[in-house]
């Protein structure tokens, strides 16, 4: 009985892949752990669905394994891996009923009729399309079409689930949707899924690994919450979060015990940093860890250009010594007026420090 | 608007229909009467005596078993082809207009060709006399059942590379996803084929099989080149009845029956063919 045992995980060793000169993936080392729900965001051209392709067999790596359950798989094909996976375009058949679309894998198998009928039903349930079965794949809605992929690829009962996002063409609340009855679905399977998107904010909610990906190399993986707290270089900081950080450029004056951030008209001590040499950096901070007002001990001025009111939290535009304004998130019960000049604080131990050459994280 | 369409369509299809029409209805023969209007009404004669005759009959049932004999061939070799040159093949770009070279080659080349490879001396003589190592000498062209071979051979070797073509580009229109999401499910290449891209082809083939289809019934530049329709009339087509009985003969207004008879069998045997290929989806 295979679902008695904990469900595999995947380790993904030493990928690389080129096409040509054109390296798309480099060296890339990913674990994921028994059931987690790992998802793989990067922007398009990071090779997120080279290495889906890879880890399913349809691509071929240079170099490399693919290790599922102690067993490396880059000589088996597909079909023999045991892994289920729903396309970017869905693939369904489209000649086919709904119906036989999910039966598809079980008449392969040459299981009889009656089998095939219950288990039709019993993942039409769970999935909630009964009414869809006797329908062509052609009339489907986007979020129809996942849900029957899904249920063709449930029905083979594989390891693990691949999904590679769906086409861009849907509009952003539905694919949110689809995503979250994926997660639904993973909280009721427990095996495990992998994920791919360029929609960080999808990945912030649902995963339990993300694995960032920039041009075929991996920069970043780990929790959400990791991935959010310490961001490990510039882009990840700049790629994640609902309203994106906050950059200001600037220079490093070193002091005695700490040094000091000089740059958009800001001065910000930071504890603990000795850089051995002046360096240019790039300071980031999230609008939410900016502090305005005027009692409070200030790292500098800014005039506040705009006010956005979103209901629960107010947005405000300010204009520093630099061309882009600094965005702060403020309680509403907090009113200021547009043109004011207000006193800036960054919250402590909240800042980072990126190398404005490589865009490696500095500090903390 | 439609003035000048309309006036093409009279002359190219009605004009010539009615003309066809009357034809089959009177007894018209220009080495007797050169005027057809002046030629008498017979009405169904024309017809009757066609279906009676033994040469019309088997030259009907002839060129049909010919046709389902080259198209049965044409399409196997088309698909196996279609099928593994749409894999990764190496020297893809290469073989693919070598194959499709016997369409672009004129027929009168392709029927004096094997009218050489098939004649008593020819190469298939010889070489099965090389590897039966002795003597061989068939005269392939002038035996009433062996003749066929050639005829059959040509045909099939000029008109697969259309059959190839036609269903390449079917196979290239089946997207990549529904053949991994098969393949992922753990279908093998066999079921894959027939569970999937076999139905996916259906409309494809059944317009690649009428094109064919309505050719090979009018096959006549092969036979004409390779036996005459001879020996005899043993490899005698419709077509080439057609011209022997209307041009040589001149008995013109026969074979406009034997026209109508054709036109009118082959309409019944392609809407059933549809009917049988696209009729099943509902």
């Amino acid at each position: 009985m295979r679902d008695v045992f904990p469900v595999p995980g995947l380790t993904i060793k030493n990928i690389s892949k080129s096409y040509g000169n054109t390296k798309v993936l480099d060296n890339v080392n990913i674990q994921i752990q028994d059931g987690e729900f790992g998802v793989i965001v990067g922007p398009s051209g990071s090779g997120k669905t080279t290495l889906l392709n890879i880890i399913a067999g349809f691509v071929k790596p240079d170099n490399g394994e693919i290790i599922m359950d102690g067993k490396i798989l880059n000589q088996i094909p597909p079909r023999d891996r045991n892994i289920g996976m729903v396309f970017q375009e869905f693939g369904l058949f489209s000649h086919m009923t709904v119906r036989k679309n999910i039966s598809f894998g079980l008449e392969i198998k040459k299981i009889n009729k009656k089998d095939i009928g219950k288990k039709v039903t019993e993942i039409a349930d769970t999935l909630k399309i009964g009414e869809l079965l006797d329908k062509k794949p052609g009339i489907l809605s986007g979020g129809e079409a996942q849900r029957v992929a899904t249920g063709r690829t449930l029905v083979t009962n594989p390891l693990i689930f691949l999904f590679d996002e769906p086409m861009g063409n849907l509009d952003a609340n539905l694919r949110r949707e689809m995503v979250a009855e994926i997660k639904r679905l993973h909280l009721k399977l427990k095996k495990t899924f992998i994920y791919v998107t360029h929609d960080q904010e999808q990945a912030l909610c649902v995963a339990d690994r993300i694995i960032i990906m920039k041009e075929g190399r991996l920069l970043q993986e780990g929790h959400p919450r990791k991935i959010y707290n310490y961001p490990e270089s510039f882009f990840v900081a700049e790629f994640f979060g609902i309203q994106s950080m906050n950059f200001i450029n600037g220079i490093i004056i070193t002091q005695e015990n700490g040094s000091l951030f000089r740059g958009g008209g800001l001065t910000v001590m930071l504890k603990g940093y000795c850089p051995s040499e002046k360096t240019e950096v790039i300071l980031g901070i999230r609008p939410e860890d900016i502090i305005i007002g005027n009692q409070i001990q200030e790292d500098g001025f800014g005039i506040i250009s705009s006010l956005e009111f979103l209901g629960d939290i107010n947005q405000v535009y300010l204009t520093l010594e630099q061309e882009k304004p600094l965005i702060a998130i403020i309680s509403p019960k907090e009113r200021y007026g547009l043109g004011e000049k207000v006193k800036i604080k960054l919250k402590e131990n909240k800042a980072f420090l990126f190398s404005k050459e490589h865009g490696g994280r500095l500090y903390p | 608007m439609l003035l000048p369409t309309n006036v093409i369509i009279l002359f190219l299809v009605v004009v010539p229909t009615i003309l066809v029409i009357w034809l089959s209805l009177i007894d018209f023969q220009p080495n007797i009467q050169l005027n057809f209007w002046q030629s008498k009404f017979i009405i169904f004669r024309n017809y009757i005596d066609i279906l009676k005759d033994k040469e019309f009959v088997y030259a009907l049932i002839r060129t049909i078993a010919i046709s389902i004999v080259c198209l049965g061939i044409e399409f196997t070799i088309g698909l196996l082809v279609a099928s593994i040159l749409s894999g990764e093949v190496f020297g893809k770009k290469v073989l693919f207009p070598i194959l499709i070279i016997p369409l672009m080659i004129p027929s009168i080349v392709v029927g004096n060709n094997f009218w050489l490879i098939f004649s008593t001396n020819g190469p298939i003589n010889q070489i099965i006399g090389k590897i039966l190592n002795t003597q061989f000498v068939v005269s392939w062209l002038l035996h009433p059942q062996l003749a066929l071979i050639p005829i059959v051979l040509s045909e099939v070797w000029r008109w697969y590379p259309l059959t190839f073509l036609i269903l390449f580009s079917g196979l290239a229109n089946i997207s990549v996803s529904e053949i991994r999401a098969a393949q992922i499910i753990g279908a093998n290449e066999w079921q894959i084929f027939r569970r999937i891209k076999l139905p996916k082809l259906k409309g494809i083939i059944a317009i690649a099989l009428v094109i064919r289809m309505m050719e090979s019934l009018k096959i006549f530049d092969t036979i004409h080149l390779l036996t005459r329709g001879g020996p005899g009339t043993s490899t005698q087509t419709l077509s080439y009845y057609l011209f022997k009985v209307g041009f040589q003969y001149s008995r013109v207004s026969y074979i406009s029956a034997g026209a109508w008879i054709i036109l009118f069998i082959s309409i019944i045997t392609f809407s059933f063919a549809l009917r049988g290929i696209f009729g099943k989806e509902k």
